[in-house]
């Protein structure tokens, strides 16, 4: 009889899939062991024909079982063996994927906008190359005002001028639209500010103004502390420090508790805990009736503020220059992930 | 402005300047600018008196001086001293060996072979820091009207903090010491010791023959004539003060005008009475041809019509409220002078100051709307001072002023009001509590405010909130949020927002430029706008083109190691109209170098892709031509290289340009700078984008595509343009794509070129049979022979 202990250590101890297969000849082939076997079962009487039959189909079937592992054995083998080729190395440098950025001065324009666009602003925009009309007289600065020295300003070979703050899209939109407005105009101004750590002649604000029936001066506080909150955080206060801007009445200053120090005074507040980082008001009456609303039914605020301030503030950048420079160095510090 | 805090305590001797009053300044918007503190850093300088005068006998610069000590005994002290502005009999503060300056003991000392005995002391060594007292630090101190009896620290009235307070330009009643102190005293909730009071003028009539051509430019106007003049220095304690302000002392006469006008804050002028032709005073315009003036400051002006002038019967001697005439200032040897004290008009003021380009202490507050009614209380304080102290005899004055010189403002408002604008809930008594330094009526709850006359910036009623918040503190008003009403949730993203985020989307990284220009920068660009007043010739004009700055950009980088650029920016530039513009900058590769060493070189083709990747993803529908510029200026054209550029056109119009730089502009910076592509698109002011047309949802075929290469060649004057317009005009059944895959140039003897198409086929209904799309194959190439074209394979 067959001793399948014996032919099982046969197919262990081959080793390639030409062994294999002469084995498999040798017991399972035609000429085989097992179909010799199987010829002289017909002498047999026919009860132990029957039962021999049984048992040679059954080592049959278990012999090609044995080989059939083992082939399947030796192809994973083999094909491991080609894989092992496309083996890498997790540790080397991994390729350099691009990026796209925006510059950071916007990504925080952007924060802003969608701070306020939560209240139900609308943001909109004005022309950097604007007339007298509008970045003075409208805002209640006639030809002499003395106040028009708060802003040095350039003027342009065709008779207008740079404009020096975003307040003139307020001026523009009372003429296009009626009340209730509700809108934030960023954008870029010009000064002819001689260049220091936080001033460059060339800089952006954003503008924010809100008319309608009954806006009180607590409204502007209300949305200042909002506003304050969304951008530097839960607990911040805002302070008010009497200002004058002539388009507004009355005018403040705003600071927000210093994000640096928290308001135990550091340099970038000169010790006093507070940083100015806007200027707020509640519209002046003239400037309405100029532009037919009525001073009597509306009222309004308006706040402004520098961009670049702002950016300076939340991540700490020393010098109002990096923003123009355009060093990559720079550009690329703010990461797609930055808390904006 | 500046103010000594010693001064101010002569009208609010209760003013405590620390830490908390600071804060309530600055509150109530008096910003501290800066503090400077004049601290007593010496002890026991005497007061001594020039007796001679020697050279030093070894060095020539020093001065051996003999100097009595005020008060002790008669021996002389024999002291060095190096400066040169003593003369014999001169008062000075010295100081004695034993005596402290600047924490240092003196002692005896040997200058130059001299034994001296004590020093003759400056400013600066009296405690005065240069640099904000740099206009009194000429020499020794020389004291004048001082007593035996005088101590030093008394004279120059230490210690002291002068603060340097920003006024806003409404605030004309702030510009003075009385003025502050009248401002603390209502903040601060002090008593004011001292107060002047404004009255209405009355007219008087002196020696002086008074023409004032408009009231309108010289609503009030005072000429006095003193006689019988001492000119001389004038008391230690005026000089004191005025240098303590920012103020040089000048002689006794003009000092008076200066310590008035910062006492009161109301400018005044003298005239030398000689320069006065026929005792006539003329308040005119300048001649509308022009005349000229040299002014006090050595400066020949051409004065015209817009600017005032006070002038006499035949000629201009001074620039009203401004500047004095140089021949009418006054002389050591003047015994006669007009003393002149006169409102202006703010306008009239500020045009001739802006004309001029001359700015004084005068037309700063002038320009500011002073007190109408504060001229004759100035002019009556300055008579009363020379009277006092004996500088001349007042002859007599003419008055002439504009009927209706103030007129009263009355300000209605009710407690309702206050509170609607406010948003607060304070009580009348509240609202009254507030308003107490401003002069008011309550008629059951409305308030009658009638403001005082120097309070020229309380016009309306929110002139009077803006006070009763300040008073209350606008920290204890609360903050509401609005309802939020006008709910524009449409979001209108426009075109530049769109554009942002779609490059950067592709890798690109954001830039931002200043837009001021110079000349050169901008030169092959279209005409920008100048600058009438730049700062500086780098920043001169306005942009036409944001391609010079973002060169420069990439060239900045570059010469700081970085290898590949892909940047763009977004701005507004001018050309006829203001416009929003992109620019895009690609140099280099696409990915930094790797060891895989895998990357794509940056190129035109790039570009266009970037471009077309626009057009298509915001619906631009641009177009690249290769024609030559018809509306984009052909010098701008030139920045790019002659052979590799485009036009990027939109509707038929030019709307920019793309290319690689021209080789010539960058030539100096090879071999550190590679080939750099660059592109600009303008769009019109404002942005009108196109690209709001609904997307809508197709379905998607079930079926397989089919997917069919074919190769031809073209002459060389075909081009790529000719055949893409050609296959789009064949109507192709089932065509879902096509590529160029391959392309061979100088492809044989004919210079001919080989394109390969690969043309993806795919049917809705069905799954596509050979038949069908050999049909359609067979259309292509029977319509690109018509151009030319010649079949190589299809596959």
């Amino acid at each position: 009889m067959i001793d399948i202990k014996k032919i099982k250590i046969q197919v262990e101890q081959s080793n390639t899939l030409g062994e294999l297969e002469a084995l498999r000849i040798n017991l399972l082939g035609r000429q085989g062991v097992l179909n010799s076997y199987l010829k002289d079962i017909k002498n047999l009487p026919l009860d132990e024909r029957k039962k021999q039959g049984e048992e040679l189909n059954c080592l049959k079937e278990e012999l090609e079982c044995i080989i059939n592992k083992k082939i399947e054995s030796i192809n994973y083998s083999l094909i491991l063996e080609k894989l092992k080729k496309d083996s890498i190395d997790p540790y080397l440098p991994p390729f350099p994927i691009n990026i796209g950025r925006m510059h950071i001065l916007n990504r925080i324009i952007n924060k802003i906008i969608q701070v306020l666009e939560r209240l139900g602003y609308e943001t909109v925009e004005g022309p950097e190359v604007e007339t007298e009309y509008y970045n003075f007289e409208a805002l209640n600065m006639p030809i002499h005002h003395p106040a028009r020295d708060m802003w040095d300003t350039f003027y342009l070979n065709n008779g207008r001028l740079l404009r020096t703050h975003t307040s003139p899209v307020q001026i523009r939109t009372m003429e296009s639209h009626k009340p209730p407005i509700k809108i934030i105009a960023p954008g870029r101004c010009f000064r002819k500010d001689n260049p220091d750590a936080s001033h460059y002649p060339i800089f952006h604000q954003i503008e924010v103004l809100y008319i309608d029936k009954g806006v009180s001066f607590a409204h502007l506080k209300g949305t200042l502390e909002y506003f304050a909150r969304s951008m530097f955080g839960r607990e911040q206060e805002v302070k008010f420090i009497l200002s004058y801007f002539p388009f507004v009445e009355p005018g403040a200053e705003v600071a927000v508790k210093c994000v640096i120090c928290k308001g135990r005074g550091c340099i970038t507040c000169k010790q006093t805990g507070w940083l100015e980082i806007l200027g707020a008001g509640m519209v002046h009456p003239e400037v309405l009736e100029r532009q037919n609303i009525d001073s009597k039914i509306y009222s309004g605020f308006a706040f402004g503020m520098g961009s670049e301030r702002i950016a300076m503030l939340m991540y700490g950048i020393n010098h109002i220059r990096h923003f123009l420079d355009n060093d990559l160095r720079f550009l690329n510090q703010f990461k797609f992930s930055l808390e904006d | 402005m500046r103010f000594s805090i010693n001064w101010l305590k002569e009208f609010i001797p209760d003013f405590n300047y620390n830490d908390k009053t600071k804060e309530t300044l600055e509150l109530c918007g008096l910003e501290i600018e800066n503090e400077i503190k004049l601290d007593l850093s010496f002890k026991d300088v005497v007061i001594g008196e020039i007796h001679k005068i020697a050279p030093h006998p070894k060095k020539k610069n020093l001065l051996l001086t003999s100097v009595k000590i005020l008060g002790s005994d008669t021996s002389l002290k024999q002291i060095v001293c190096g400066a040169h502005n003593i003369k014999e009999g001169d008062k000075v503060p010295v100081a004695l060996p034993g005596s402290i300056i600047n924490q240092v003991k003196l002692e005896v000392k040997e200058i130059a072979g001299i034994i001296s005995e004590g020093m003759l002391l400056s400013l600066k060594e009296l405690g005065f820091p240069e640099e904000y007292f740099p206009k009194s630090h000429e020499g020794i101190v020389i004291l004048k009207d001082v007593s035996d009896e005088d101590k030093i620290e008394k004279i120059l009235s230490l210690p002291d903090v002068i603060l340097e307070i920003k006024i806003f330009p409404n605030r004309s009643d702030l510009l003075s010491i009385y003025g502050m102190a009248r401002e603390l005293a209502t903040i601060l909730d002090l008593t004011l010791s001292k107060s002047y009071l404004c009255f209405e003028p009355s007219e008087s009539h002196g020696p002086v023959k008074l023409e004032i051509e408009n009231f309108n430019d010289c609503p009030y106007y005072s000429a006095s004539v003193i006689e019988d003049l001492k000119v001389t220095d004038s008391p230690s304690i005026i000089q004191i003060k005025l240098l303590k302000s920012g103020s040089r002392p000048i002689n006794n006469l003009v000092d008076i005008t200066n310590y008035v006008m910062l006492e009161l804050g109301q400018p005044l002028h003298v005239f030398d009475y000689r320069s006065l032709q026929e005792d006539i005073v003329r308040v005119r315009r300048g001649k509308f041809s022009g005349e000229n003036l040299m002014c006090l400051d050595n400066s020949m002006k051409l004065l015209d019509d817009s600017i005032l002038v006070i002038a006499t019967a035949n000629e201009s001697i001074g620039v009203a409220g401004i500047i004095g005439g140089l021949d009418s200032g006054m002389q050591k040897n003047t015994s006669k002078m007009l003393l002149e004290s006169a409102n202006f008009s703010p306008e009239i003021i500020r045009s001739g100051r802006r004309k001029l380009g001359i700015s004084t202490d005068a037309s700063y507050r002038f320009e500011r709307d002073l007190d109408p009614y504060l001229a004759e209380l100035a002019r009556n304080r300055a008579l009363e001072l020379i009277q006092e102290l004996g500088y001349g005899v007042i002859t007599g004055t003419t008055t002439s002023f504009k009927k209706l010189l103030h007129i009263e403002k009355i300000i209605n408002f009710s407690a309702t009001e206050v509170n609607n604008f406010l948003g607060t809930d304070l009580t009348i008594s509240e609202i009254e509590s507030s308003l107490k330094n401003i002069n008011y009526e309550l008629i059951n709850d409305n308030f009658i405010v009638k403001p005082p006359s120097h309070r020229r910036d309380l016009e309306i009623p929110q002139d009077i909130y803006e006070e009763i918040g300040r008073i209350i503190g606008y920290n204890k008003i609360p903050g509401i949020l609005p309802p939020i009403t006008n709910m524009a949730f449409t979001h209108k993203i426009n075109l530049e927002t769109n554009l942002r985020s779609l490059l950067v989307n592709l890798g690109f990284t954001e830039v931002i430029n200043t837009s001021l220009v110079s000349e050169d920068e901008i030169s092959l660009f279209e005409q920008p706008l100048k600058l009438i007043n730049p700062l500086s010739k780098d920043m001169s004009l306005f942009r036409s083109s944001l391609l010079p700055k973002i060169l420069t950009t990439a060239i900045n980088n570059l010469k700081f190691g970085v290898k590949n650029l892909t940047i763009f920016e977004i701005g507004k530039i001018y050309r006829e109209t203001e416009k929003s513009s992109l620019a895009l900058l690609i140099t280099g590769e696409l990915f930094s170098n790797n060891w895989l060493k895998t990357n794509i070189k940056h190129d035109f083709y790039h570009l266009s892709g970037v471009l077309n990747r626009i057009s298509e993803e915001l619906n631009l529908n641009l177009q690249i031509y290769n024609n030559v510029p018809s509306q984009i200026n052909m010098k701008s054209y030139n920045f790019f290289h002659p052979f590799c550029r485009a036009l990027i056109v939109k509707d038929g119009n030019e709307i920019g340009y793309f290319g690689e730089i021209n080789p010539f502009l960058i030539a100096e910076l090879k071999p550190q700078v590679g080939k750099i592509f660059l592109a600009e698109l303008f769009f019109d002011f404002p942005v009108k984008p196109d690209n709001h047309k609904f997307t809508s949802f197709y379905d998607l075929s079930r079926f397989p595509s089919v997917e069919r290469h074919l190769s031809l060649t073209f002459p060389p004057e075909v081009n790529f343009r000719n055949i893409r317009e050609k296959i789009d005009s064949i109507k192709i059944k089932y065509l879902e794509n096509i590529n160029l895959i391959d392309l061979f140039t100088n492809f044989d003897d004919e210079n001919k070129t080989s394109y390969t198409f690969s043309f993806t086929f795919r049917s809705k209904e069905n799954s596509l049979n050979e038949a069908q799309v050999k049909e359609e194959i067979e259309k292509i190439i029977k319509g690109l022979k018509t151009i030319g074209g010649e079949l190589r394979g299809n596959i």
